[in-house]
């Protein structure tokens, strides 16, 4: 798989510890870096499929507070009352935000903000005030915040900007994506929204050409956001391997990620290093059904070189589906990839994955 | 012979009450009189007068769509689910799947999910659940779309058509239905 290997030490170039001349004053920036995640080639006539993510968070200047402290939580809306945003600012279609929360039993969760409009395919929604934004429907249809234990006037918050379909892929002029009037001629791009599969393709028989959905009407879909904590299915068809560089903030706090109770997640490897497995923690995820067999598990996908493997927990070790089921604790999940998570079942709902940072800061 | 009142309640009440064998309302069948699926569609199928079946393994994002339909019930609003009808052969690998319908001007009313586990051998209706209401509306359903979530495992699936469950208010109807049937045959006994 063409995946750059990130390094943490060059990660923390970027981490400055300022002392003044008179060695009194301290001062500390966030940690930046930049990783690239590849795409493999196809053959040019026949797709192979990439599962990645973007895995740092990408910092924005905007008015008002970036980061501060909650002052009231709803069930799809998060307030601070000194926060000094412009109304409407955080919910623009085209330059979606992303809320975290950075403090408390809510630590590491990711928002979508949602946007004034659904312009192209954008999470509409109630556009941000001068003090509240509100996530999207999306994340309100996984968990009602109030259920998070965010405590008013103690948790903060941290506000990022996410990328969009167009913002991250752009346009075969620009980034050597294949277009095409259908997909059956152009590379694809497959998201998982809460456990229901889209899939858009760059569309050159649109005027002008834009990102479209896989769908009646084949409609327009650039402003489609990218959340970090989610990965994506990319189906390259064009005969060379593709690479992007993604820049950005390395985490530095816990995440907690819902994973749907029956179907299908696409979850990112989030972090800016390489993990395996058993580090993922999803054996141990509440409700994860282990057993003798992958046909009766709940299973992992990844993909390496265009090829995808199974994994299942049979209680003591993983496994992938081949000959001889190989024990597969160690293998290893790559920074910048993403893992198809498919779980059995009719259970409505999710269930939330806790993660620690992998690292030491 | 003279008509009993009661036959001529009966059959009218459950004709009004547009029930299928199963346990819904037919709003569309999939078969290839009545459905053509759009050609932008990227699964694997094969269509006949019945319905789509499709024999693979179906990768994520392996979806169906409909470019033009016949529908049964022109307003979809008064009903309180839905229901695809499905019958799977051979092994069932209870794949997950979801079904979202669209108003005309392609907006997103509902998308439900679902998995084949609860697909019999012969057609069964098997319940959508609702994971993200859309913003269209349900009395202007134009298209729908059948997509696959993964789960890398071969099944061979017949879908034959989308089904209304009624609201509680039609199962009254027809409740009242097969009370006057009951009726109608005490009266004949006692005849």
């Amino acid at each position: 798989m063409n995946i750059t290997r990130f390094s943490l030490a060059a990660v923390f170039a970027s981490s400055v510890l300022l002392t003044g001349a008179n060695g009194q004053t301290t001062a500390t920036t966030d940690p930046v870096g930049f990783v690239t995640v590849g795409i493999t080639a196809g053959t040019g006539t026949t797709k192979k499929n990439t599962l990645f993510s973007v895995p740092l968070m990408e910092t924005e200047e905007i008015t008002g507070q970036v980061a501060g402290t909650i002052t009231g939580v709803t069930a799809n809306t998060i307030s601070n009352s000194n926060a000094g945003w412009t109304p409407g600012e955080l919910s623009q279609p085209a330059t979606p935000y992303l809320l975290q929360i950075t403090s408390g039993a809510a630590e590491g969760r990711l928002f979508l903000v949602s946007s004034s409009a659904g312009t192209g395919g954008a999470v509409a929604g109630a556009a941000n005030t001068d003090t509240t934004v509100t996530v999207s429907s999306l994340d309100a249809a996984q968990v009602n915040l109030t259920t998070l234990g965010i405590v008013a006037g103690t948790d903060t918050y941290k506000i990022y900007a996410c990328d969009t379909l167009s913002s991250f892929f752009g346009t075969p002029e620009t980034t050597g994506i294949i277009g095409g009037s259908s997909t059956s001629s152009a590379d694809t791009v497959a998201v998982v929204l809460n456990g229901a599969v889209q899939t858009y393709w760059y569309n050159t028989a649109a005027t002008p050409n834009r990102w479209s959905r896989v769908g009646p009407g084949s409609p327009d879909s650039s402003n489609v956001a990218l959340v970090p904590n989610y990965g994506v299915q990319y189906g390259r068809i064009g005969s060379s391997a593709l690479s992007f560089v993604v820049t950005g903030q390395v985490p530095t706090i816990s995440r907690e990620v819902e994973i749907k109770n029956s179907g299908t997640t696409l979850l990112s490897s989030f972090w800016p290093v390489d993990s395996t497995l058993s580090q993922l923690g999803l054996q141990a995820l509440p409700g994860w059904v282990a057993a003798a067999t992958a046909a009766a598990s709940d299973t992992v996908v990844l993909t390496s070189g265009g090829t995808a493997s199974t994994y299942w927990y049979n209680g003591t070790n993983w496994r992938r589906v081949g000959p001889g089921s190989p024990i597969s604790d160690t293998t290893v999940i790559n920074l910048g990839t993403a893992i198809q998570v498919g779980k059995k079942g009719t259970t409505a709902g999710y269930t939330a994955l806790n993660q620690a940072v992998p690292y030491d800061l | 012979m003279k008509k009993s009142p009661l036959l001529f309640l009966a059959l009218t009440l459950a004709l009004a009450s547009h029930l299928n064998a199963s346990s819904g309302v037919d709003l569309v069948n999939f078969g290839s009189s009545s459905f053509s699926v759009d050609a932008g569609s990227t699964a694997v199928y094969t269509q006949d007068l019945l319905g789509i079946t499709m024999n693979t393994t179906p990768a994520l994002g392996d979806t169906w769509y409909n470019s033009s339909m016949t529908k049964l019930v022109d307003d979809w609003s008064g009903f309180t689910g839905f229901e695809i009808t499905m019958s799977v052969t051979g092994t069932n690998p209870n794949l997950p799947f979801s079904f979202t319908l669209y108003d005309t001007s392609f907006s997103s009313i509902n998308e439900y999910q679902a998995n084949t586990a609860t697909a019999g051998l012969t057609l069964t209706g098997v319940p959508l659940a609702v994971s993200l209401p859309g913003n269209g509306n349900l009395a202007d359903v134009q298209y729908v779309q059948f997509t696959w979530g993964g789960g890398g495992s071969a099944v061979n699936v017949t879908t034959t058509g989308l089904a209304g469950v009624p609201e509680p208010s039609t199962y009254a109807l027809l409740g009242l239905a097969g009370l006057a049937l009951a009726g109608y045959a005490v009266r004949r006994r006692r005849a």
